[in-house]
């Protein structure tokens, strides 16, 4: 009597659990022709770099994506994608500019929540007329004093490049398609992924990115000008620059529906925007701990 | 040594070494068969993954001693039987995704172990997501 198990057999075991892994990886992967939502509970903070300009709590985040064949929607970027190679991928993607994000109100990535601010120092901006040109140039400028700085709608072109050591190198370079400020802006990104053979739901991510703008992007957002102030020694005109964002991700998926989350970024903005006078801190800091829940 | 001589000793050695050859065979045969578990079908389809298959299959098991054993679902024992060689009967399984059985010992030791393998009828397709997890902080 033999009971032996076929050759193909295994291979569809093998074949089985690889899916399977990757069915539960809603990290790097999604299911063709699915809506995927989901929801981030926990404790965290994205720091506003401007004067007076809103903290936003990090305590719900939702997540919403879908992937077709080519369409797909990723967290408020709407792409269509073409598959060269199974590595290598080009879009033509658009999406809202984030720079606007710090000048709002509410932030539209994160509108479930509060929003609060750090008290302004008012000796720094209360000013005692007269002031000389030299000390109006000084003065921090409080975002509230600002004109308004509208959202912007960029699209353009993506490349994704996933290596076979996990590593995906993203490359776009968007431009201004709804007239606010009429300039470029592009990103290189790279991130870094690790597994552990003994710790298998774990996953570190490691990532940096340069973020390129271009001059009229911070004219636009950064800069002071006549619309904003009447005092003609305080305008200001930044040049084009780069942002420089560092960032850590681990994730623990306890199953294919919770996974616990950690993550925290850092961007150094570039010299042209942290010298800007509503500028009061020249790094951002973004970190969330808690939960995900995928429906 | 003649011709002849020669041609009768590799007469000789071919029958020594066919009939170790078949000895060795023989034994390699008696004990790969001496453990056998098989539960058939092997594999069950459902209609997408995530589906439980509730289904009757059949167990069949065969131990080169008499004795008495356990089936296990992973780590949960399912049946026992006592002293037996050889079973073949049905088998109501209830999972959802790929789950090994087996069959224990007295000393809760594996003797023998197979796979019931879950498949579904319409799988996944997958893709890679095209935008870095938790962008949503950009």
């Amino acid at each position: 009597m033999s009971f032996s198990a076929g050759s193909s057999e295994v291979s569809q075991v093998a074949t089985l659990e690889a899916s399977l892994d990757l069915s539960r990886d809603k990290v790097n992967f999604a299911e063709v022709g699915q809506w995927n939502f989901s929801i981030g509970i926990g404790l965290g903070n994205r720091s506003n770099p401007l004067i007076d300009g809103e903290d936003t709590p990090l305590y719900i985040i939702p997540s919403l994506s879908y992937y077709g064949e080519h369409v797909y929607y990723d967290d408020g970027v709407l792409g269509y994608s073409y598959e060269i190679t199974p590595q290598l991928y080009v879009s033509a993607i658009t999406q809202l500019n984030a720079h606007a994000g710090n000048f709002s109100q509410w932030h539209p990535t994160n509108f479930l929540v509060p929003t609060t601010s750090e008290p302004t120092n008012n000796s720094m901006l209360s000013n005692t007329y007269p002031l000389s040109p030299k000390e109006v140039a000084d003065t921090p400028v409080s975002v509230a004093l600002l004109s308004k700085r509208n959202w912007a709608l960029d699209a353009g072109a993506q490349i994704n490049y996933f290596t076979p050591q996990d590593i995906m190198l993203q490359f776009n370079l968007l431009t201004d398609v709804s007239g606010v400020y009429n300039g470029f802006n592009a990103q290189l990104k790279i991130e870094k992924t690790w597994g552990f053979s003994q710790i298998q739901p774990l996953s570190v991510k490691l990532s940096t990115s340069w973020d390129w703008y271009s001059e009229k992007l911070a004219n636009y957002y950064y800069g002071i000008s006549y619309l904003d102030n009447n005092e003609i020694a305080s305008y200001y005109y930044p040049s084009s620059g780069r942002n420089i964002t560092v960032g850590l991700t681990a994730n623990y998926q306890f199953n294919s529906q919770w996974r616990a989350v950690l993550t925290y970024r850092r961007t150094t903005l570039g010299e042209s925007i942290a010298r800007s006078r509503m500028v009061r801190h020249s790094k951002s800091k973004t970190f969330f701990i808690g939960a995900m829940y995928n429906f | 040594m003649s011709g002849n001589q020669i041609i009768k000793s590799f007469h000789y050695l071919s029958i020594f070494i066919g009939g170790l050859v078949m000895l060795i065979l023989s034994h390699t045969t008696w004990a790969i068969e001496r453990s056998a578990l098989a539960i058939s079908p092997s594999t069950c389809i459902v209609k997408k993954l995530g589906d439980a298959c509730h289904k009757q299959l059949t167990i069949k098991w065969k131990l080169p001693a008499k004795g008495n054993y356990c089936l296990y679902k992973k780590d949960k024992k399912i049946k026992c039987w006592t002293n037996q060689q050889n079973i073949s009967e049905p088998l109501l399984v209830n999972i959802k995704k790929t789950t090994t059985f087996s069959i224990k010992n007295e000393k809760k030791h594996i003797v023998v172990s197979t796979k019931v393998i879950v498949n579904g009828a319409t799988s996944p397709r997958l893709r890679r997501r095209l935008r870095a997890d938790w962008s949503v902080f950009k």
